[in-house]
This record gives C-alpha cells, sequence and structure tokens, in this order.
C-alpha cells in the first residue's frame, strides 16, 4: 500500500500536475492585443438640409446645372475633386525599375473589356462625370462632374447605359426620367449603393469584375461581411468610407489593377492594429500573411464572378446566321489552360465569347510586397508561350526573408485571378486594343459588326499604335487582390487549410518551408525505415528469446 | 528472487515524466509534422510548445540534480564490459547467460546504456531542444540575416525526432530483458529491482559497502559532511541515498528481506530480530533461538569484550560503521564479519536498543591470519598454503625474486581471466599490470623484497582480456633462510570499480 502511495506521489501526481499545467496553459498570450470593441468609427454629420437651399430649387434642365448649383456653394470642391482619379481616371504613380507614370482606366488594359479607349461613351457610365464620350472630353471644365453620383442619398439616381436601348444618352449621362431637383435636395455622404454603383457591377454585371465586391453586400450578414453587414447580430452596416478614410474627395485605396505602389492605401492595421487576435502565434503570422489571406476564405459568396473570359470565341453566330446574346451553355466544368474548373456556369456571347463564372471562390494566394508592374500599351510581348500577367505583383518569399523595404516585406495575399484570351498582334508584338462598343452596322464596332479586323483597326488607330492586320488570341492574367468579403472570426480560415499536407490552400507557393505543408521525403522515408527497422529488430529478438526459452525449457 | 533498491525518487519521478513528456512531444509533433489530425492544428502547436518548456524544465532539473548528486558519473561511458554487453543482447540471452554486468544504486546502466544515454544526452536531446527553439523563434530572426528558411532547423527537428522514437522502441523492448519481462518497470516504479538471489546479493554488498564508505568519509571529516553531528549526518545521508527511509521504515524492513545481515538488540543486549541472512552467517537455523539470547552469546571471551564495548558505545548514542569482530557459529566454527550499527529510540526519543547490519569477511580474515601465523611462526607451516590451494574466495600468488610467477591458484587465474596457471607461471609480473600501474607495483615489490610486509592496499589488476580490475593486495617476502628469495600474497576482488577507487583512496590513507 505505502509502495502504492509512493508511485501515486512519484509519478502520478507529477503528471497531473505537469499535464494540467501543458494542457491549459495558454503561453500564447499577446500583451499587446488590442481588442476590435475598443475599434471607433467616427464620422461627419451633415447638419444640413439640403432641400432648404434656394439653389437647389430652381429647375435643372442638365446636369450640368445641377453641379453648377453645387459648386456655387461648394466652391473649390469641384478643382479638388478633378485631381482624383475618379474623375481623370489615371493617377501618378511609381511602377518599381520603370519610372512614374500616369496610369489608370484610361490607358491600361486588361482582361474583362480589355480597354477604355474608343469605348468611353460606353465605360463613362461608370465615370463621375457628364460627357466622357472620346478621348477629346475635357479633363477641365468641374461643370462636368458628376456630384451626384456619388452623393444622392434618395437612391433614384442612375447614369444611363447606353446598351439598353439605341436612342438612350450615352457618356455617363443621367438615365431618362431621374428627378434632379429631389437628388440634388437630398445629398449627402456616400452610401454604400452609391460606391456599389459602379464598384459593385464592373465588368458588366453583379460581381463580374472584383468577385469581393456585389450587391449581395448591401444586405448582408457578418457571414458574408464582418464590417458591411446591415443583418443579424453585431450588425455594424459599415459604409465605404470608413475604411476607405477620405479627405478632400481624396479616398484612400486603389486596387493594384491599376496602382503600382502602397501609397494612400486603406488598410485593417488602421484600425485593428497589427496586434489584433489574442493570440501571440496569430499575430506573429502577419509578418508573412496578410489579414485577408486567413479572413476571405472565399469570395463571391453571393453572386458568380467571372474568372475566364475567352474572346477567341466571340463572333460566332448561331444556324441563322444571328448573333448569341448571354446563351448559357450546358455543363458545369470548364477545362482552360490544362487546368479543370469546377461547379462553373458557362455563357456564351457573340459579342464577348466565352465567359466563365463562378460562386463562392476559393481565393488563389501570392507573396506580394505591395508594388506592382503593369502592361502598358506600348509594351511588346516577348514571350507569348506563358499566360501574359497584365499587372505582376511584386514580391516573393525572399522579399520577404531579405526585404528591399522593410516596411513593405512581402506577405501571403489572396487574390482572384482573371483569366482569359484577348487579341493579340503577333507581328508588332503588341495586345491589340479592339473598338467593342458600337451599335452603329459598318460603325467598325465589334459588337455591331462582329468583325475582329474592322474593330482592331479602329481601336489600334484611335490610341495612335500600329497594326499589323495579323492577330491571335493571348491567354492573359490579371491579379485582384482580394480585401472585402471579410469574413468573422469563426468563419476564417483555419491552421490546417495551410499548414496542411495533403490540401493545403498554400500548395502552389513553394520556395519555402511551410509547417504541416512541407516534408522532406527523404528525411520521412529513412525515419520511417528507421523506425521499422527497430520494430523489427526488437520483434525478431523478442521471437528467438521466446524459441529460445521454449527451448530450454 | 529478491529485491534491491537501485532507483531513487527524484529518477524516478524524473523518468516516468519525461517518459510522459516524450510520447506527448511526439504525439503533438507529428500531428505539426502533417501526418494525423488529433488534437487539431492549433492545440498541437501550443501544446507541443507547453510540452517542451515543461521538458527543457525538467532537463534543467535533472542536470542540476545529476551534478549536485554526483549522479552524472553514472553516465560516464566504459569500454568495460561494452563487448561483453553487446554480445550478451546478440547471443548470450538465448543461451540464458548470466547478465555480464549488475545493476547497482551506484551504478545503474550497463556499458551500453551508459553509451546510449550519453549519445542522448549530449547529441540527440540537444540536437532536438536547440533546433525546436530556433523552429519557435524562427520568426523574430527570420529577416535578421542569419537564417532564411525554415526547412534546415525543421529537418533536424525531425530527424531528432525519429532518432528519439527509435530510441523510445528499443528502450521499451529492452526492460523486458530482466528477471522477469516487467521486472525492469516495476523497478522503475517502485525502485526495487527483482533479480536473481545471486545478483540482489552482490547488488545489496555493493550498495551498502559504498554506503559504508561514504559513512566512514563521513566520521573521518573527509567526506563532504561536516563533522558536526558526524554519523547521524553521514549514515542519513547513505541511507538516504540508498532510498532507505529510516524514520519511517526502519532499517529492518529493508534488510529483513535482503542479503545483508540484520540485527537488532534492546538496551540490555538482547537480540530482538534477525534476518535470515545473519542466521545463515551464524549457521543458525532457528531464529526463534535467537531472539532472547544475549549479543555476548555467540562469541569467543575476546569477542565478547569487543562487542560489549561497541554495542555500549552504541548505546550512549553513538554510531559505528565497519567494526571489525569474530563470531562463534551454531557450529562451533568461527567467522568474521565487519558491523555497522546505530541506536534506534522510541517513541519519547530514549535509546532503546541499536540495529544494524553485518558482512561477512571470513575469507578474507582466514587469508589474513594464516599469513600472519605463516609469517610469525618464521614462515613455517603450510597451513596458509593450504588456505590458499583451496579458497575459492582469495586468490594467491608467488613471484620470485627475478619478477617471475612462481605459483598461483585457480581464484587467482579467475581473476585474472585466464584460462589456466600455466598461461601466468613463469611470466613476469608486468603482466599483472597496465603500464601506468606497473611503477607502483615495482615499487612495493622491491620494499618487500628488503623485507617489508605490505599487509593492506588496493589496486588495479590488468586482466587477460585487457579489462581492469581491483582488489586488496597483501605482499609478504619469501624467505629462503635468511634470504628474501620472492613475494607472495593474496589478493581479494573488488569487483566495482568506482567502489575499488574509493577504497583505493582509503587504503592510502590508512
Amino acid at each position: 500500500m505505502k509502495k502504492f502511495f509512493e508511485i501515486v506521489l512519484i509519478v502520478i501526481v507529477p503528471w497531473i500536475v505537469i499535464f494540467w499545467i501543458v494542457f491549459t496553459y495558454n503561453g500564447d498570450k499577446d500583451r499587446d492585443y488590442y481588442s476590435e470593441k475598443k475599434i471607433e468609427i467616427k464620422r461627419d454629420s451633415v447638419p444640413v438640409d439640403h432641400s432648404k437651399f434656394a439653389v437647389l430649387q430652381q429647375k435643372f434642365k442638365t446636369p450640368q446645372d445641377m453641379t453648377k448649383a453645387c459648386l456655387s456653394c461648394h466652391n473649390g470642391r469641384g478643382k479638388e475633386f478633378m485631381k482624383t482619379p475618379h474623375w481623370k481616371w489615371l493617377q501618378r504613380d511609381t511602377i518599381p525599375g520603370r519610372g512614374i507614370f500616369n496610369l489608370g482606366k484610361r490607358d491600361l488594359l486588361n482582361d474583362f473589356c480589355i480597354g477604355v479607349n474608343s469605348n468611353e461613351h460606353l465605360c463613362s457610365m461608370c465615370h463621375a462625370g457628364y460627357g466622357y464620350g472620346d478621348k477629346n472630353f475635357d479633363f477641365h471644365n468641374q461643370n462636368n462632374i458628376d456630384c451626384v453620383v456619388c452623393h444622392d442619398n434618395t437612391g433614384t439616381y442612375h447614369k444611363s447605359n447606353p446598351c439598353m436601348g439605341p436612342n438612350l444618352p450615352k457618356s455617363g449621362m443621367p438615365a431618362l426620367g431621374v428627378d434632379l431637383n429631389k437628388v440634388a435636395q437630398h445629398v449627402g455622404e456616400p452610401r454604400k449603393s452609391n460606391c456599389g454603383q459602379c464598384h459593385f457591377t464592373g465588368g458588366g454585371g453583379n460581381n463580374v469584375k472584383h468577385g469581393d465586391l456585389e450587391m449581395g453586400l448591401l444586405h448582408c450578414t457578418r457571414d458574408f461581411d464582418v464590417h458591411m453587414a446591415s443583418k443579424g447580430k453585431d450588425a455594424k452596416n459599415m459604409r465605404c468610407q470608413d475604411c476607405h478614410k477620405t479627405e478632400n474627395h481624396n479616398i484612400t485605396g486603389h486596387l493594384y489593377t491599376v496602382a503600382t505602389s502602397a501609397h494612400n492605401r486603406a488598410t485593417c492595421v488602421e484600425c485593428h492594429t497589427d496586434k489584433p487576435h489574442k493570440s501571440k502565434l496569430l499575430n506573429d503570422h502577419f509578418k508573412t500573411v496578410a489579414c485577408q489571406t486567413c479572413h476571405i476564405s472565399e469570395y463571391a459568396k453571393g453572386f458568380h464572378t467571372k474568372i475566364i473570359w475567352d474572346w477567341s470565341t466571340a463572333t460566332k453566330m448561331d444556324k441563322n446566321g444571328k448573333p448569341i446574346f448571354d446563351k448559357d451553355l450546358p455543363g458545369n466544368t470548364y477545362t482552360y489552360d490544362g487546368k479543370t474548373y469546377k461547379d462553373v456556369e458557362i455563357q456564351y456571347d457573340s459579342r464577348h465569347g466565352t465567359a466563365v463564372f463562378k460562386k463562392g471562390v476559393k481565393p488563389e494566394y501570392i507573396w506580394f510586397n505591395g508594388t506592382a508592374n503593369h502592361h502598358l500599351l506600348k509594351d511588346k510581348v516577348a514571350d507569348t508561350t506563358k499566360p501574359l500577367i497584365l499587372n505582376p505583383l511584386n514580391g516573393s518569399y525572399k522579399d520577404n526573408v531579405l526585404p528591399h523595404d522593410p516596411k513593405h516585406p512581402s506577405k501571403i495575399w489572396p487574390v482572384k485571378v482573371m483569366r482569359g484570351k484577348q487579341p493579340f498582334d503577333p507581328v508588332n508584338k503588341l495586345l491589340i486594343q479592339p473598338y467593342l462598343a458600337g451599335q452603329i452596322k459598318g460603325s467598325g464596332a465589334l459588337w455591331a459588326d462582329f468583325n475582329w479586323e474592322a474593330s482592331f483597326e479602329h481601336g489600334m488607330k484611335y490610341i495612335g499604335l500600329p497594326y499589323s492586320g495579323h492577330y491571335t488570341f493571348i491567354k492573359t492574367e490579371t491579379i485582384w487582390p482580394l480585401n472585402h468579403e471579410v469574413s468573422p472570426e469563426g468563419k476564417a480560415l483555419q491552421c490546417t487549410d495551410c499548414h496542411n499536407a495533403q490540401d493545403s490552400r498554400l500548395k502552389n507557393l513553394t520556395g519555402f518551408y511551410l509547417p504541416g505543408r512541407d516534408h522532406s521525403s527523404l528525411l520521412d522515408n529513412a525515419g520511417l525505415i528507421f523506425i521499422i527497422l527497430v520494430l523489427a529488430g526488437v520483434s525478431i529478438h523478442g521471437i528467438l528469446r521466446i524459441v529460445s526459452n521454449k527451448k530450454n525449457n | 528472487m529478491k529485491r534491491v533498491l537501485i532507483y531513487k525518487r527524484y529518477e524516478r519521478f524524473w523518468h516516468w515524466t519525461q517518459a510522459a513528456l516524450i510520447l506527448l512531444l511526439a504525439l503533438t509533433g507529428f500531428e505539426v509534422h502533417g501526418v494525423y489530425h488529433l488534437f487539431g492544428y492549433e492545440q498541437a502547436v501550443l501544446f507541443h510548445r507547453n510540452l517542451a518548456w515543461a521538458f527543457i524544465i525538467l532537463i534543467v532539473f535533472t542536470q542540476f540534480w545529476n551534478v549536485t548528486t554526483g549522479e552524472w558519473h553514472q553516465y560516464v561511458p566504459s569500454a568495460k564490459l561494452l563487448k561483453a554487453q553487446i554480445e550478451y543482447y546478440i547471443t548470450g540471452i538465448f543461451r540464458h547467460a548470466p547478465h555480464p554486468t549488475r545493476k547497482t544504486v551506484y551504478n545503474k546502466f550497463n556499458p551500453l546504456q551508459r553509451l546510449t544515454y550519453l549519445g542522448l544526452r549530449v547529441l540527440i536531446i540537444p540536437v532536438v531542444v536547440f533546433s525546436g527553439l530556433l523552429y519557435m523563434y524562427y520568426i523574430y530572426f527570420v529577416n535578421k540575416g542569419v537564417v532564411h528558411d525554415l526547412g534546415p532547423i525543421a529537418y533536424f527537428h525531425v530527424a531528432g525526432a525519429f532518432l528519439l522514437l527509435g530510441f523510445v522502441v528499443g528502450h521499451v523492448y529492452l526492460t523486458t530483458t530482466g528477471l522477469k519481462p516487467l521486472s525492469a518497470i516495476k523497478a522503475m516504479l517502485t525502485g526495487w529491482e527483482e533479480m536473481s538471489d545471486e545478483d540482489a546479493e552482490i547488488a545489496l554488498e555493493e550498495n551498502l559497502k559504498v554506503a559504508l564508505i561514504e559513512s566512514r568519509k563521513g566520521i573521518s571529516g573527509q567526506g563532504t559532511i561536516e563533522k558536526e553531528g558526524m554519523f547521524d549526518t553521514a549514515f542519513e545521508d547513505v541511507v538516504e541515498k540508498l532510498g532507505i527511509n529510516t524514520e519511517s521504515t526502519r532499517l529492518r524492513e529493508k534488510l529483513l528481506n535482503s542479503n545483508v545481515g540484520y540485527f537488532r538488540i534492546n538496551k540490555e543486549g538482547n537480540y530482538e530480530e534477525v534476518n535470515d541472512v545473519w542466521l545463515s552467517f551464524y549457521k543458525c537455523v532457528d531464529k526463534k533461538k535467537v531472539v532472547g539470547s544475549h549479543v555476548t552469546l555467540d562469541r569467543t571471551p575476546e569477542g565478547k569484550e569487543k562487542i560489549m564495548a561497541l554495542v555500549n558505545r552504541v548505546l550512549s548514542g553513538e554510531t559505528i560503521s565497519g567494526e571489525r569482530v569474530q563470531r562463534v557459529c551454531k557450529d562451533g566454527s568461527i567467522g568474521y564479519h565487519t558491523v555497522s550499527a546505530a541506536p534506534y529510540k522510541d517513541e519519547d526519543g530514549n535509546i532503546a536498543g541499536l540495529e544494524g547490519f553485518i558482512m561477512d569477511i571470513t575469507p578474507q580474515v582466514e587469508a589474513e591470519q594464516a599469513l600472519e601465523k605463516k609469517i610469525t611462526s618464521g614462515h613455517k607451516g603450510d597451513e596458509f598454503y593450504k588456505l590458499m590451494a583451496s579458497s575459492k574466495d582469495v586468490g594467491y600468488y608467488r613471484i620470485g625474486k627475478d619478477g617471475f610467477y612462481q605459483d598461483v591458484n585457480d581464484t587467482y587465474v579467475k581473476l585474472y581471466k585466464y584460462d589456466s596457471k600455466d598461461e601466468i607461471i613463469g611470466k613476469h609480473y608486468s603482466l599483472s599490470r597496465t603500464k601506468e600501474d606497473f611503477e607502483a607495483l615495482k615499487k612495493s615489490f622491491e620494499r618487500v623484497l628488503k623485507g617489508e610486509t605490505i599487509p593492506f592496499g588496493i589496486t588495479r589488476r590488468h586482466c587477460k582480456d585487457n579489462s581492469i580490475g581491483y582488489h586488496h593486495i597483501t605482499m609478504t617476502p619469501v624467505y629462503e633462510g635468511d634470504k628474501v628469495v620472492g613475494v607472495e600474497g593474496f589478493i581479494v576482488d573488488k569487483t566495482d570499480k568506482k567502489l575499488a577507487e574509493k577504497e583505493l583512496k582509503e587504503s592510502e590513507q590508512i
């Protein structure tokens, strides 16, 4: 009995004590933990009732009249606004290693509708101005600013979409039937729906372009987006500018599909600091992992986003020689560039070619240091064997361990990769700017004539670049860092989503050792063989002992 | 089958805690490595870290314990019997050959274990711990320009983990090679290892010998123990090391089952308790006849005086150790033993009697006496030679003036691990020593040739298989007329190296 107590005291009690400590002690607390409860959302109040202003009582004949009225009080704001990319569709930005450029929608190509040039009268339905119909638009006339597209609080203002009918206003003019006086008398700070008009529907429809910006954000739960949630418990119903802090119409944040450097950004740490978790281990991840990586586990949560756009199939007609519009193709898998995409929707349109949509997409992941390059209009494509990345984001694992810019080391980011095939001039080695949007037959617009040659000739002439008359389609990609549709704690990625040997989200990011994902097969096999040999050795030894015992007995 | 105390309390605590830590570290570690899902990755990581810190703290404590208690000596590798141990596991174990080494509290590990544990301590565990710390804090120095990839750190850590796991498998298997399959595990739990009677006797004797030497040192003020309190402290220290808790269990309980003669005597000098070993020393069968009889009953007249003097010393509060006394066995023969005893107290703290243990040294004493007799009788009579020729415990040798062996007995041959006398006789005595030890023997040899007698000493011998042994040696001159023509004497083996070293020091001081 005494012996038993001694064993209990020497072995069992220490086990209980030590393992109780080991399994309950949490040594992983970050002392500088900054609770999200401490975050305050500060908003300016607008104590003015615009419906009382005499200047807004006059009947506005043109939207420009309305802008004039706005600027009569908000003087100076026009000049201020005309410096911003929302107006200029350009901004000065530095491409590391290449220099300073004016970059923006106006002269960058993408793999959605390819480019603005020659298509301005359509594209400008998302321009915060009136009358941007071609390259000769006067960017210095402040009366052309569309104030209300952002500041309308009635929800009744919207711009005309010229695709909807042949005689509708073009070039960013208001839609027919908008009561400008009502709108002008009810202006205020932009609402989500104001921003969303353009930013949710870029690329021609809800969520087509970004994947993480969709109409669903207007009425969603926290699971959909923790910040913008307006339904359910703890919904903060935050507005865009709560994060995209704005001063003098300079709105922070601009996506790397048009920007190249890390200035004027809206970041998570501004509110959350870099110690938002109680766990130090998790906070340490911030050295190599962006917040978005774990907290945007999935995008296009509500509505399909376009992931592939193959322009090369455009211009095909149906049996009757008529163009096909927005036809859903059968099947839910699509193979592109050797990879099969499952659970997708495929659409065909003679104007656009083949488009592939997907809902609830898992992001792809890249190393990204906050700077990007861009394929500029005049850049020649040297290598057409690999997909051409139109906005290569800079960064690598090495850039993290040996940062050139210690403030902006590379981190792992979640991105939407948009893939496509778009027109290319193999003689001049240039990507082609096509003339797409037009409804007049014989104008050369692809969507009227369904003739690539004419479209290309017109488009290239418009931007003043040569076109050889030969064309092909090359694979291109654009990279869209994800920032929205942030998941709450419980829906964020879990450790084993990445730290997993079988199916790591980061399986394509190589060149560094990731615990749980990586192992040396040589070492593991050697170790396994070693253990097996030891087991075999002791088994054989044990059997021989048993056998010899029997013999001796 | 008997049981001998081998593992101390701290060791047992440490061993089982470490065992559990290593297994849980492996369990959580291989989950982090991506082999399976068990605790959940985050929990596995956090547990692994906590376990790692517990492991590191335990290592620090244990190394401190090892250093302060001198237990680190047990990890010093020894080539002695290493081959024998390996051969035992490869072939001997299947033939039921005896274990080549014996476990004692002062020499717990066989040479193979020493080597393995040393390898663990200086190589595998440091690699695992160091790479683990680097792994843990990698994120803080990764962009400080030293290490740019976790890979190599992780590979070292994983390799160490595999080696440790392999060790655990082998280690657990080898626990089954004790007297019974579960003997070793039981021993690690209780501290007491089951051994064959033979092994247990030797082990316990070794344990107690060391205990005595330590206590002697304490008494003479040469040990680390301060003179104040003298033997009490020393003895307690020793029994403490042996794991004998005098307060709660009394020495008696441990010794009653041991192979050391135990006795307890009351204030009047009457035996209250003796154990079987005591009875066997006295060649008694019936314990009842002994209990109640007086301590002076089994003595020669001189013995009576001496024993009473000792008893009185102890009853006055002193503690004695290693006193050489005589006994008269039931068959009338005379035996010799050393006696160690301490007073025991009743509940009020008054001395109620004494208790202690005895260890037989009859063969050695008989040899000493025979030799003495031979010397005093002017080297006449062959009683000594008769004894030497037949003794199974004492080795006899005679070396000529020229330094060549003239005669040895079988025990001597056995102790030197030769196969027959012929391999020694005719050879120079330098074969009995290593080069380093030869000079000392040569000096002694020359002294004896001048007529001196060296009655007692401890020396190292160089055996046939190049192993080293230790023994008591007595050297006397051989006369032919008045002339010294050679050297003769006897040796009594002291098996354990560490013990021998200590006794060697003792004998030098004597």
